[in-house]
C-alpha cells in the first residue's frame, strides 16, 4: 500500500516544533529532543497510512514520543544524571533572568520522576485534560491528579523563597 | 497553575534550529522497506533454488513400478520468468530517485539473456568463456542483494591459448556519478573518465603492475537511466597488449542496451 508521503510531510511540518518542545521539556536537552522526535517520526511514518485516518493523530504521536523517551531512559547509557546544581533561589534580575528561570524550571522538572514529569508536561504544556493525559499515559485519571498534585507541590516547594532570602529581605527593610 | 503554564512555555521559547530533516527520514524509511522487500524476495528465491536443486539432484518422486528412461539432470537454471507477472515490491516516494521495481527473479532472467547476447556479439573470436560452474558453462547473473547493496553479478573465466583471465560483470543502481580517478601514486595505473552525448558517464581504468604480477582493465558505465554497469577484467602477468579484452570491448558490454535495471 503506497504511503501518502506528501500528507506525512505536511503533517510533520506543522507539528515538528511543538513535538520538539514537548520532547525538550521531557528530556531537558535539545539534541536528545531531536533524537527522540526523529525516532517518533520514523515510527509514525511506518504506520502513517493507519494513523492519518485517525480522529486524533496528535495523540498517537505524543504517545509514541512518550514511549520512545521512556524506553531511552531505561537504556544504561541514557540514564539521567541529576543536574549539578539547582539554583536555590532566583538569580538577580537582569539580562540573564530569563535564562535562569528557564534553567530553573528545567532543573526542577528533571528532578521529578519520569511519569510525574510527563504528567506535568502533558497537562500544562500540551494542554491536555486529566482524562486525555490518563489515556496517553495508560493510567487512571486519579493517578494523573495525584501525580500532578505531587509534581506541582514539589516544584512549588523548590521555587519558594528560602528562609535566608526572607531574612535578607527583612534586614534590607 | 498558570505560573507553571507560563514557565514551561518560556523555557522552550528559544528553540534552536532543528537537526531533523523530514526528507531524510522518508528516504531512510524507503530504504528500510526496500531492504525488507529484497530480503523477503531473496529468501523466496533461495527457497525456490533449494527446492529446485533438491529436485534436480534427487530426481522427482516416481513410483518404482513405473518404467522410466533416466535422463541426466541439468544443473543450469532454466531461464523462464516466473508466472504471474512481476508485482513491484518496492514503494516509490515522490521525488526520490527511482529504484528497480522488477522482481529479482525476473530481472535475473532478463539480464542474463542480455548479457549472453552482449558477450556473443562483443567478445573476440577464439576466446572461451566459462561460468566456472561445473556442468553449466553459460554465464548467468545472480542477484546478490544485501542490506547495503542491490546487485546483479556474474564472475566468468576467460581463456585463449595459454592466457587466462577473470571477468566480472555487475549491474546495480547508480547511487551517484561514476567514481573519479584517484590521485595517481605511480605509473602503473591509467585512469580516465568520459561523458558521452547521450549522458552516459564512464570511468576507464587500466592497471598493469609488473612487480605484483597483476593486470587489470575495467570500466564503470553510468547509464543515463540510472543503472551502473561494471565490467572488470583481471589477468596475471599480462602486459597491456596481452590483456584478453580491449577497453572498447569492455565499454561495448557495459553499454549493451539490455543491461539496464529500468527496462
Amino acid at each position: 500500500m503506497p504511503v501518502d508521503v506528501e500528507g506525512y510531510r505536511d503533517y510533520v511540518s506543522a507539528r515538528l516544533e511543538p513535538l520538539r518542545r514537548t520532547a525538550y521539556l521531557l528530556c531537558g536537552d535539545w539534541h536528545t529532543a531531536d533524537d527522540l522526535v526523529s525516532a517518533a517520526l520514523v515510527k509514525l511514518l511506518r504506520h502513517w497510512s493507519r494513523v492519518s485516518v485517525m480522529d486524533n493523530p496528535d495523540a498517537y504521536v505524543r504517545r509514541t514520543l512518550l514511549r520512545v523517551w521512556l524506553d531511552e531512559r531505561r537504556r544504561p547509557w541514557r540514564r539521567e544524571a541529576a543536574w549539578a546544581e539547582v539554583p536555590d533561589r532566583p538569580l538577580a534580575a537582569g539580562a540573564t533572568e530569563g535564562a535562569a528561570d528557564r534553567l530553573t524550571i528545567l532543573a526542577l522538572l528533571a528532578e521529578l520522576p519520569p511519569r510525574r514529569r510527563a504528567v506535568l508536561v502533558l497537562r500544562y504544556f500540551c494542554d491536555l485534560s486529566v482524562e486525555e493525559t490518563a489515556q496517553e499515559l495508560g493510567c487512571t485519571p486519579g493517578t494523573v491528579k495525584s501525580q500532578s498534585a505531587r509534581g506541582i507541590e514539589a516544584m512549588r516547594a523548590r521555587l519558594a523563597p528560602t528562609p535566608d532570602r526572607v531574612e535578607e529581605v527583612r534586614n534590607d527593610g | 497553575m498558570d505560573e507553571l503554564y507560563d514557565q514551561l512555555r518560556a523555557a522552550v521559547a528559544q528553540a534552536p534550529p532543528t537537526r531533523i530533516d523530514v526528507d531524510d527520514l522518508i528516504l531512510a524509511d524507503r530504504r528500510r522497506r526496500q531492504h525488507r522487500a529484497w530480503a523477503l524476495s531473496g529468501s523466496g528465491v533461495a527457497v525456490a533454488v533449494i527446492a529446485l536443486t533438491s529436485t534436480l539432484v534427487a530426481g522427482p518422486y516416481r513410483d518404482s513400478r513405473e518404467p522410466t528412461a533416466h535422463t541426466g539432470p541439468s544443473l543450469c537454471a532454466q531461464l523462464n520468468a516466473s508466472a504471474g507477472g512481476s508485482v513491484p515490491p518496492f514503494e516509490r516516494y515522490g521525488s526520490a530517485p527511482p529504484f528497480p521495481s522488477e522482481q529479482p527473479a525476473a530481472a535475473v532472467v532478463r539480464l542474463t539473456v542480455a548479457l549472453r547476447t552482449a558477450l556473443s556479439v562483443n567478445l573476440p573470436r577464439g576466446l572461451t568463456v566459462d561460468s566456472g560452474v561445473p556442468g553449466c558453462p553459460l554465464p548467468q547473473l545472480s542477484y546478490e542483494g544485501t542490506v547495503r547493496r542491490y546487485l546483479y553479478r556474474v564472475p566468468l573465466k576467460l581463456s585463449r591459448g595459454g592466457d587466462h583471465g577473470d571477468l566480472v560483470v555487475s549491474v546495480e543502481p547508480a547511487l551517484g556519478a561514476v567514481p573519479a580517478c584517484r590521485l595517481m601514486l605511480d605509473s602503473t595505473e591509467d585512469c580516465s573518465t568520459d561523458q558521452l552525448p547521450d549522458g552516459t558517464q564512464m570511468a576507464l581504468n587500466t592497471e598493469v603492475d609488473p612487480a605484483a604480477g597483476t593486470s587489470r582493465r575495467s570500466v564503470m558505465v553510468g547509464r543515463p537511466d540510472g543503472t551502473m554497469v561494471g565490467v572488470d577484467l583481471a589477468q596475471r602477468s599480462a602486459s597491456v597488449d596481452e590483456l584478453l579484452l580491449s577497453m572498447d570491448q569492455l565499454v561495448a558490454i557495459g553499454r549493451w542496451p539490455g543491461l539496464t535495471l529500468y527496462p
